[in-house]
């Protein structure tokens, strides 16, 4: 069984390393990818770009998306990924600071499997990222393949 | 009609009078003269039968004699005294039995006697010979008898110079009675041809003070104060009609005028409406573009302005935790105040992008039953406040005309707000209510808390605008303003009431809008609906 990855999509360095942070002192564990763009998360996820040539990697357990994001945006990702073959099933959490009605409502319309807005509260940052990790790491059942 | 009587309809009055005068005095005339010649030839006859019956009577008487003794000489002697008359042109003496027994004729002249004529009492008379037989009688028996012969054509002298006398005197008559006639029918005719003349010069000059000269209190004269009363009628009428022509003229320019007005000013809201059209346009465009810049400004801020915030709370989160041995107390004091700043301004920017929300947000407007709606924010309130202790009551069957979500949002700032002042009372009231005895409904929401002084009552929609310290009681100080946002957008009024430490009111009302088109409209959809018309 090939360990649980979390693939999170996040350009910015600050919530990147707070949002490790949070998983971590979560003990949370997992091995965690980060993409800081839209294009490098497709390329790990399709297995083009610099990941070509090799055996793609296999799909991570949950993609934390952020929606702004330099060169391709966040819903374009998940738009690409859920028009895509082998990544349509792929459960991904929206993760991202904005609460705007059109964010949530394209989030979902173009299939987001939950949509989490980061708190500024840093000790509600830590209770999202505890609650995310055990959702989808250990309660949650993947789709399966 | 025969045409000698339509001949005569068509002459003139004047000239029918003359014919009438003169006609009648014709005919009287006609008449006299045939009576007179009637008249003389009766008498110029009887004359003569006198005078050859006595002729013949002397003539009898004297020839007895001769008859008697058969003296034929004798008797033409006697008969010869005939000849003084120059009227007699025969005459013959009978015996008893009717024989000529003397003769006597007049030379040159042609005359028959007849054979035994029978005595008669009367004359004939005819052929411009009149004749007369007599008997002789002597001593009651008839001896014989005389005829005479009488030449009449002395008659016809006397009946032609009686003919030429009466054609003198008819023309003579008649020349008179013309000129009498001419002179006297003035008096007929003369108001007639007048009225005749003065109808013409009407009808020629339209002069309506013209009138007809009286000259008697005779038919005419009834004639012309009927034609004068019929002018004045006709003048008044004229008048009259004049001064509703002036008057209809009068109105015409008005309404000419009238109607140039009213087109110029139609011309001119054309214009105007073109122009508002325009500028309206103009408006949209640029409200459309601001918009969509503020749109553009809020997600921008939605995304990109929490992110440092969160580092900030974030790292400052983690030096606490974990690296809280290398700071002391006062350090660790003000990284919490870090912090505490940190997660302020993030409310800050979620209440004012909630306002920006509302400000773009588009208003659905249907019947909510707002009474309900306020249970609900309430027992959310109860819920996240388990500990507090509020007394809320709400009236029953409170209806609005609004938005949902908005008038949720409305309840939901209006009642926290409530709900945060009374937290320093224990026996905390708040109540939302309708007045209906207003023109309008107005709806409120009452509580027993802080209140707040009534100078400061117009501040309190202002945006960031706090009556209360923050850590007396927390917020952002855009509920309110967001409140009246809301209120605003559905075009209905908000105000407050509040006694400082004894509570406030909050009244607002929702005109009911729109309420036949149950379909969205926001501000913006109104005025174009409005301006498309």
């Amino acid at each position: 069984m090939t360990p649980k990855v979390i693939l999170l999509v996040e350009d910015n360095p600050d919530d990147e390393t707070l949002t490790l942070h949070a998983l971590q002192k979560n003990n949370i564990s997992n091995k965690v990818v980060v993409a800081r763009d839209g294009v490098d998360a497709l390329d790990y996820l399709m297995g083009t770009g610099p990941y070509a040539g090799k055996e793609p990697p296999s799909l991570p357990t949950v993609v934390l998306l952020d929606l702004k994001l330099p060169k391709i945006d966040g819903l374009e990702v998940l738009r690409r990924v859920r028009a895509n073959e082998r990544t349509k099933l792929l459960p991904v959490v929206i993760l991202t600071s904005s609460k705007e009605q059109e964010d949530l409502l394209s989030g979902y319309r173009y299939g987001c499997n939950a949509y989490v807005r980061k708190p500024v509260d840093f000790d509600e940052f830590l209770k999202a990222a505890n609650q995310l990790g055990l959702f989808w790491l250990l309660l949650n059942n993947p789709p399966p393949g | 009609m025969s045409t000698v009587a339509r001949a005569f309809y068509n002459i003139s009055l004047r000239w029918k009078a003359v014919i009438v005068m003169l006609g009648v005095t014709a005919i009287s005339l006609i008449l006299a003269v045939t009576g007179m010649l009637f008249h003389t030839r009766t008498a110029f006859e009887r004359q003569m039968e006198q005078k050859l019956f006595l002729l013949a009577d002397v003539i009898g008487s004297n020839s007895t004699a001769a008859l008697a003794f058969n003296d034929p000489l004798a008797a033409t002697e006697t008969l010869a005294a005939l000849s003084s008359d120059e009227h007699i042109i025969a005459g013959g003496l009978y015996d008893a039995q009717g024989n000529l027994f003397a003769q006597y004729r007049r030379p040159n002249v042609e005359a028959e006697l007849p054979n035994a004529p029978r005595a008669d009492q009367q004359m004939t008379i005819g052929g411009g010979r009149a004749e007369i037989t007599r008997a002789i009688d002597l001593k009651g028996r008839t001896v014989g008898a005389v005829h005479l012969l009488a030449d009449t054509s002395e008659w016809n002298d006397i009946l032609w110079r009686f003919v030429a006398i009466a054609g003198i005197l008819f023309v003579v008559v008649l020349t008179i009675g013309f000129f009498v006639s001419i002179a006297l029918q003035r008096f007929v005719t003369e108001p007639v041809t007048d009225l005749v003349q003065l109808m013409r010069r009407i009808a020629l000059e339209h002069d309506p003070s013209l009138r007809a000269v009286k000259r008697g209190n005779d038919e005419l004269g009834v004639l012309v104060d009927g034609f004068n009363g019929m002018l004045d009628e006709i003048g008044k009428r004229r008048a009259e009609l004049e001064r509703a022509r002036d008057q209809l003229r009068h109105h015409l320019s008005d309404l000419n005028s009238e109607v140039t007005e009213r087109k110029r000013a139609e011309q001119q809201i054309r214009d105007l409406n073109e122009d508002l059209d325009r500028r309206v346009k103009e408006r949209t465009a640029q409200l459309e573009a601001s918009n969509a810049e503020l749109e553009a400004f809020a997600y921008s801020v939605s995304h990109d302005l929490r992110a440092p915030l969160r580092g900030i709370d974030g790292f400052s989160g983690i030096l606490l935790s974990e690296h809280a041995a290398s700071l002391n107390p006062s350090g660790q004091a003000l990284l919490q105040r870090v912090r505490q700043a940190a997660q302020r301004m993030a409310e800050l920017i979620d209440d004012l992008l909630n306002l920006s929300r509302i400000t773009r947000s588009q208003l659905t407007r249907q019947d909510v039953d707002i009474g309900a709606l306020a249970i609900e924010v309430a027992d959310e309130l109860k819920n996240q406040n388990q500990n507090r202790n509020v007394q809320f009551t709400a009236a029953p069957d409170m209806h609005a005309w609004g938005d949902r979500n908005l008038l949720r949002v409305v309840l939901e700032n209006l009642l926290g707000n409530a709900w945060k002042f009374t937290s320093k009372r224990p026996d905390a009231r708040i109540e939302f209510g309708m007045k209906t005895d207003e023109p309008e409904p107005i709806y409120y929401v009452r509580d027993n808390g802080a209140g707040f002084d009534m100078a400061y009552a117009r501040q309190l929609f202002n945006v960031f605008q706090r009556l209360h310290d923050v850590t007396e009681f927390p917020g952002t100080g855009i509920g309110l303003a967001t409140v009246q946002r809301i209120i605003k957008k559905h075009g209905g009024r908000i105000w407050a009431q509040g006694v400082v430490a004894e509570g406030a009111t909050i009244y607002f009302t929702l005109p009911r809008l729109g309420e036949q088109t149950a379909t969205a409209d926001s501000g913006a959809n109104y005025s174009d609906r409005r301006t498309a018309r």
